[in-house]
């Protein structure tokens, strides 16, 4: 058999629905693709780590500080699963951060925004980790088997992280009318970002990581699973949604909402939002604190590395 | 990755081969890994997988909110000026 | 108030009120310094390990406040988030802040051990709850020793990191020996047997089995100008590194007095 054939039966296996692992024979176009898929992914769960560690040191009780301690270990958790498997892809998991940290990798778009208050605290755990969760939930179903097992676990995490950021949310509408405006003014921050997280909509007969079942779902369909979701239980609070196009089709069966903003997508995620270089570079910040400490334990890094 | 069990054999060739017919000829495993006992770095103190303080908050049942949503559902849904002293 | 709390003499309780008071201040401060590593660790690996080990420090720190709760009536939210910082008890070793990983490491160590040998003695408190806490947490602490003991070891197996280590300890001994400052009206506690054993005999304690393990090392032990500080301001000096964490984690609750969150 020769390189073609062999591409050409593999592709004929992943779009079958058949799974992939590591060591498997697989053409470098789909081993790219999934190492460009789920190196993002790493990216966005270590930068993620970023806004709400800010609020480590504020959580107001005991719990808080446990919970939101818990969540942003959890993601730094998953960003080491997911450099693991993205490292057995074949790139190593320092050029990897090398690259993050030069701005050449990319990382989601809502990791690019600040953090102002305890209500964002609250609307990220539940809304930004909803719209991550519905994507992964999909990811489960990946041709790429060990990104699908790692996505198991994930989600399962992220599921309380859900849990924490509602809870969190329903503390303050639940509270004074400075605690409710807090819950609004985040929502308002975070709605437009949030419209944007799954990326504008895709032709799935030329989205290669659809047609090769990297991924499962197409980006329209994870907004509106995730608007589906959501909204409702945005709405049943008395929040109110910064879209005045919003509003579910029942005939279309399918939500309208105002155009989101693809440019200020394409901007924040090409280093250009609000925190994209003060982030990367306290990440460059600490990441030089720390040398020292791998020189000492893994031994100082190759030259050719 | 899940440990299916052990076997019993003379080498690692023989391991592998008996794996391969006690924990796949029905077809329950895709791979399979076989590593030798005194190879294997155990956690040899089992307490320390079972702490012994309160960690719900790193479950979902850990948020009891069935009385909360209840209540900001009612405030969503009273009339304005009815909510009370703040 | 519960039942052991009820049948203490008012001066014993107040004192026993005070020990909880230090030690809970202890695990909160330091767990609170140490969670700031989550996201920023040396290793990916690493971080998880040492935002687990804050973690169990703070899950320690409402344990505590929350049995000391039942002796003062208030609520352990209200004790750890509601003083002005003059009125915390940790000792001086959790004045600093988190600094490199090298004073991290070393801090941890020394809180660790001392911590070992303070609740080797509470195990055998004559309170009841407090016996009981003091055993659980050491099911956790012994986790913790391990875990730093390795990195210890590993720091000092390396000529650079090593020096970073001695000079983070260097500067941490004096205050560091303020975790064995005696406690307000400790003799009551003694006699009563709340507390086993008089600090200053677990701080003897303590130097016997840590200095060796260091001299080992090659890293150093305590100066006798560090040993002769005097412990009386031990848990009461205060630092703007604290007065900057303690506006940090008061910053959410201070917005709104009263709020719930």
């Amino acid at each position: 058999m020769d390189d073609q054939e062999r591409a050409d039966a593999f592709y004929a296996h992943v779009m079958g629905g058949g799974k992939v692992e590591a060591d498997d024979w697989m053409p470098d176009d789909y081993r790219a693709a999934v190492l460009k898929f789920v190196e993002m992914h790493a990216n966005s769960e270590l930068m993620g780590v970023l806004p709400e560690r800010e609020w480590i040191l504020r959580a107001p009780t005991l719990k808080r500080k446990l919970a939101l301690t818990s969540k942003v270990q959890d993601e730094v958790g998953h960003a080491q699963l997911l450099y693991r498997v993205a490292e057995d892809l074949g790139k190593p998991r320092e050029q990897m951060l090398a690259d993050l940290m030069a701005g050449k990798t990319k990382f989601h778009n809502v990791f690019h925004y600040p953090t102002r208050s305890w209500g964002d605290v609250g609307i990220i755990a539940w809304l930004v980790d909803a719209a991550a969760i519905v994507s992964q939930q999909a990811l489960r179903d990946s041709s790429y088997a060990p990104y699908a097992r790692t996505m198991k676990k994930i989600c399962w995490e992220e599921s309380v992280h859900i849990m924490h950021g509602r809870d969190v949310v329903l503390t303050l509408m639940n509270g004074t009318s400075r605690q409710r405006e807090m819950v609004q003014e985040a929502l308002d921050r975070w709605w437009g970002p949030l419209m944007q997280m799954h990326g504008p909509p895709t032709d799935p007969a030329t989205d290669r990581d659809l047609i090769w079942k990297i991924k499962a779902k197409g980006n329209e369909q994870l907004r509106q699973e995730f608007l589906s979701i959501y909204v409702p239980r945005i709405w049943e609070l008395g929040l109110t949604v910064p879209d005045a196009g919003l509003g579910y089709d029942e005939v279309e069966g399918r939500w309208h909402y105002t155009e989101p903003d693809w440019a200020e997508l394409r901007n924040v995620v090409t280093g250009h939002g609000p925190m994209s270089q003060e982030r990367l570079e306290f990440r460059r910040t600490n990441h030089a604190a720390t040398q020292w400490v791998r020189d000492a334990v893994l031994g100082a890094p190759s030259a050719a590395a | 990755m899940i440990h299916s069990g052990n076997v019993r054999a003379p080498d690692e060739e023989l391991a592998m081969h008996y794996a391969r017919e006690f924990y796949g000829r029905r077809q329950e495993s895709h791979r399979l890994w076989v590593v030798a006992r005194d190879a294997i770095t155990e956690l040899d103190d089992p307490d320390l997988l079972n702490p012994p303080f309160d960690r719900s908050f790193k479950r979902p049942g850990g948020y009891l909110i069935k009385h909360k949503l209840e209540a900001a559902k009612a405030r969503a849904n009273a009339p304005a000026g009815t909510e009370g002293s703040e | 108030m519960n039942d052991f709390a009820h049948r203490l003499p008012d001066a014993t309780r107040e004192a026993l009120a005070e020990l909880l008071l230090a030690i809970a201040d202890d695990e909160f401060v330091i767990g609170f310094w140490d969670s700031e590593w989550t996201g920023i660790a040396p290793m990916l690996e690493e971080d998880v390990a040492t935002s687990s080990i804050s973690q169990d420090e703070i899950g320690h720190a409402r344990a505590l406040y929350e049995l000391l709760a039942e002796l003062t009536g208030q609520d352990a939210d209200e004790i750890a988030f509601g003083r002005r910082p003059e009125a915390y008890r940790h000792a001086a070793l959790m004045n600093h802040p988190r600094t490199d990983w090298a004073f991290t490491v070393a801090r941890r160590y020394l809180y660790e051990t001392a911590d070992a040998v303070r609740l080797e003695a509470l195990a055998r408190s004559s309170h009841e709850p407090l016996a009981q806490l003091a055993a659980k947490m050491r099911r956790e602490e012994r986790y913790h020793l391990m875990h730093l003991d390795t990195w210890l070891r590993r720091l000092a197996g390396s000529d650079a990191a090593r020096e970073r280590l001695a000079a983070a300890l260097r500067m941490l001994w004096a205050d560091a020996l303020a975790v064995f400052s005696p406690v307000p009206d400790e003799e009551l506690l003694v006699r009563g047997g709340e507390l086993p054993e008089p600090m200053a005999t677990l701080r003897s304690r303590w130097l016997e089995q840590v200095s060796p393990v260091l001299a080992g090392l090659g890293l150093p032990g305590p100066t006798s100008d560090d040993l002769t500080v005097a412990a009386d301001d031990g848990r009461t000096r205060r630092t703007d590194a604290f007065r900057w964490l303690h506006g940090e984690f008061t910053m959410v609750a201070a917005s709104e007095r009263g709020a719930t969150w």
